[in-house]
């Protein structure tokens, strides 16, 4: 794993982007910007081009699912981590086939955060 | 982190990759029929009747077998045989894993168990946010039966949009509420909250003292409650008495069985004897 990320955090949860933003912190990376919604979140990440997008998958108007897609048209590389309360087999098999790298199931944990990172190390060119 | 499903486990673990994951979910699918398929193939039910049993489903929250049967379209022994052929027939996850190699069988039987012991802490650890509350049980088993009811209906979908800080009784005027776009009809899901409990629901959850701030506490609160209907973990502990033996929650109507009353849909509202929690589901 790279020694710092630039991490673009997407949740429409005030207190999950605060968790997240203060454990990616804790593990030394760095939080670029915040959104509350897909529509800010694609127009972050042409603004900002992290590393990473901490995606979650309920959110009003554009969802995670929606905005995975989106993200990936306008970058076919971006690195996107999903974030989501939801657990079931068939959003962790769409989400993964739709190009997410990885699907970190909240609530989060420094170690789940840890993993994810560390799994997109190894699967990045 | 509580990883219902195995294979998730085992990709947050680094055991497996996720182009093996993903192969693995497709061959399980592949083993997998639904007994409708299973009947039509067997000449129990034309395509036609399977489809007319499984609009039924949709709108109710009977299992396949149990209303092919009171249809009349299936005797009770072709139901069971469907589920023996059907489930001899599906594959496990770990299974598939270790016919393509990724494991043997002893490291599957390790893994199984650590996950087992992780669901176990994870549930734990999301029960004593609400257990700690002097009606924790009680809540606990409130949205967990609600997550129960509707766990085929409408998966995933009883979503929580809004927590507000409320000093209110059953019967006030309706607030924290969610219309999910997803569903045929409208369905609005509700709680309300004593501050006491939302803060400290809030703080546990977070791990971090957040009680200066009602509008993280609220959506702290909110993200609790959709990870808890989300996983449907609370209330799981075998120790805990059923819904039915602890003392009735509070409904709208009153006298009215709480279980028919999540069946008949919607306009119910639960609450703790002290009013700390309620919850409310309804459509217009």
């Amino acid at each position: 794993m790279s020694s710092l990320l630039r991490v673009l955090v997407v949740d429409d949860s005030l207190s999950m982007r605060l968790v997240v933003s203060r454990l990616l912190l804790n593990l030394g990376h760095q939080v670029i910007a915040e959104a509350s919604d897909g529509a800010e979140a694609l127009q972050l990440y042409l603004e900002h081009t992290p590393d990473v997008v901490m995606l979650d998958l309920v959110m009003p108007k554009i969802d995670g699912k929606k905005t995975l897609k989106k993200l990936l048209q306008v970058d076919e590389h971006a690195q996107v981590v999903i974030c989501s309360a939801l657990g079931s087999e068939t959003d962790i098999e769409y989400c993964l086939k739709a190009g997410a790298q990885f699907y970190l199931q909240k609530p989060y944990t420094l170690e789940g955060i840890k993993t994810a990172l560390n799994n997109l190390s190894e699967t990045s060119e | 982190m509580s990883n219902n499903f195995f294979g998730q486990f085992l990709l947050e673990k680094g055991v497996i990759s996720k182009s093996q994951l993903l192969t693995a979910i497709d061959l399980q699918n592949a083993s997998h029929f639904s007994l409708g398929q299973i009947a039509i193939r067997k000449g129990y039910l034309t395509r036609q009747e399977a489809e007319v049993i499984n609009l039924e489903q949709q709108r109710t929250d009977q299992r396949f077998g149990a209303l092919a049967v009171s249809m009349e379209l299936l005797k009770g022994r072709q139901v069971s045989e469907l589920f023996i052929t059907q489930q001899k027939a599906r594959k496990f996850f770990g299974e598939v894993l270790i016919e393509e190699n990724v494991l043997s069988q002893a490291s599957l039987t390790g893994y199984l168990q650590e996950h087992e012991d992780l669901k176990r802490q994870s549930s734990l650890r999301l029960n004593s946010n609400i257990y700690s509350h002097q009606n924790g049980a009680l809540i606990a088993d409130i949205i967990n039966t609600t997550a129960r009811m509707f766990s085929r209906v409408i998966k995933m979908q009883l979503h929580v949009s809004e927590v507000l800080y409320e000093d209110v009784e059953i019967g006030a005027q309706e607030l924290a509420i969610h219309q999910s776009a997803e569903l045929p009809k409208p369905i609005k899901t509700g709680f309300i909250m004593h501050r006491k409990l939302i803060t400290s629901l809030a703080n546990k959850f977070l791990d971090m003292d957040v009680s200066d701030n009602p509008e993280v506490c609220e959506d702290a609160v909110k993200e609790l409650l959709n990870i808890v209907l989300g996983n449907s973990q609370v209330g799981h502990d075998k120790k805990h008495k059923a819904l039915s033996k602890l003392a009735p929650p509070q409904v709208s109507k009153p006298g009215v069985d709480l279980k028919a009353a999540y069946k008949s849909v919607l306009n119910i509202q639960v609450s703790v004897p002290d009013h700390s929690f309620v919850l409310f589901l309804y459509t217009d």
